[in-house]
């Protein structure tokens, strides 16, 4: 897609495997999981909706950055 | 003894010395016995069999109604009821190789064992599919002895049925399809042989080739989010209950759009997720886990973004192979593209 000039990133738990591979854009979700991207179960129904409102907000922040190759953001 | 091997040869217009360019519109025709290289080739075969029919056609009529001269192209070859029919060597020439490449598909369909020979560049080569075995040929017809004799060697082989080894063993292009076998040794003994045979400075070969991946240059970032489309794409095996387009749970090739319209947040039992290689309960629970579509609705909502588009491209990535996904990826950048989507997130597994 990036190819093609359509500015994506991927969101994950394995920073180092997307890098490695030459993904441009990635959010390091820490607190997220393998199984779970977009979410954390450990926190109550409203936390994790509001923890996800974060990590989409980290995710799409990283569309306007300019990137000169594989680049981790942390959220 | 039993009869000779009955081998079918198709040549272009050039070869079968009909003319050159300006003869390139001659029509599928066939003659008994050898024609051009075919003489070589016969003399190659030697006692075992023999160059029946030769069947040729120019590349220019050939190129431009491939899947009729195709077709007419197996009707003559299958009237000498050939063994074996051998296609080229077409060398670099594209339209050639694009024609042997179609013929060889059509014989192999009809039961007809093929083998065509041209250089690894050459279009023919990608276009006869994982099925047809290609020997590699030099960029001209200077290596034509020796493309026919690798082109005999292993069409020889496939005529009588014999088991054919990888690509490596029996010199043909590597057609991207692994075989099992057994080793006479196991895996620590070999990994320990080739590490030393490495540190000795010593040719080793590795037994798995790592596919070497394009380095994508970042595109322009999104000028302005608060005016931009985004989408949400994953290869997270996310699917409607049911899984109504098969998705496999790993080494999956398929993919397929889905909707988010109307949905403010993903609800358990939106999709369910058949994703072979990590713990779906979770997101099968509460499918946002995965997708965010609330998360989003809401950046959308507060002006962030200007909308999340509705259509949701999912296939499932487990164990994909990378050409596979190369595929995926591109289909998918032509409907976003189509959609005016300006930027992508890609939750992932």
């Amino acid at each position: 897609m990036e190819r093609e000039g359509i500015p994506t990133v991927i969101v994950t738990c394995l920073p180092d495997v997307a890098r490695d591979i030459g993904v441009n854009r990635i959010v390091n979700n820490r607190a997220g999981h393998f199984h779970h991207p977009f979410g954390d179960p450990s926190r109550t129904p409203e936390a994790e909706r509001e923890w996800r409102l974060g990590a989409a907000r980290a995710a799409v922040k990283t569309l306007a950055e300019r990137v000169d190759g594989p680049t981790v953001f942390e959220y | 003894m039993s009869a000779k091997l009955r081998v079918v040869h198709y040549l272009n217009q050039f070869f079968a010395g009909v003319g050159g360019e300006e003869r390139s519109d001659h029509p599928v025709s066939a003659r008994p016995g050898p024609v051009g290289p075919g003489v070589l080739l016969d003399k190659i075969l030697g006692g075992d069999a023999e160059v029946v029919g030769t069947v040729f056609a120019g590349d220019g009529l050939f190129a431009e109604n491939e899947e009729a001269c195709a077709a007419e192209a197996l009707a003559r070859i299958q009237e000498y009821a050939p063994d074996l029919l051998i296609a080229g060597p077409a060398f670099n020439a594209g339209r050639y190789g694009l024609a042997c490449a179609a013929v060889c598909r059509a014989a192999e369909e009809a039961g007809v064992p093929v083998v065509t020979a041209m250089h690894p560049e050459n279009p023919g080569f990608p276009a006869a599919g994982t099925s047809v075995h290609t020997v590699p040929a030099a960029d001209s017809a200077v290596g034509m002895e020796e493309a026919l004799e690798a082109a005999a060697r292993l069409g020889l082989k496939l005529a009588r049925g014999d088991k054919i080894g990888s690509a490596a063993d029996e010199g043909y292009l590597p057609r991207g399809i692994r075989y099992n076998e057994v080793a006479e040794l196991p895996t620590s003994r070999r990994a320990v042989d080739m590490v030393l045979r490495k540190i000795r400075g010593e040719p080793y070969q590795t037994e798995l080739d790592v596919p070497t991946l394009e380095e994508i240059a970042p595109p322009e970032p999104v000028a302005d989010l608060k005016k931009a489309r985004i989408a949400i794409v994953s290869e997270g095996g996310m699917v409607p209950p049911g899984n109504p387009d098969r998705f496999s749970g790993s080494r999956n090739g398929n993919w397929a759009t889905y909707s988010f319209e109307g949905k403010d947040a993903l609800p358990g039992g939106a999709f369910i997720s058949i994703h072979g290689g990590f713990n779906t309960v979770f997101v099968n629970e509460e499918p946002d886990r995965m997708l965010a579509v609330d998360a989003f609705r809401r950046l959308a909502d507060e002006g962030e973004i200007a909308e999340l588009f509705d259509d949701f491209l999912s296939t499932c990535g487990n164990g994909g192979a990378f050409a596979e996904m190369d595929g995926i990826g591109r289909a998918w950048a032509a409907e976003l593209k189509k959609g005016g989507v300006e930027g992508v997130v890609l939750p992932a597994t």
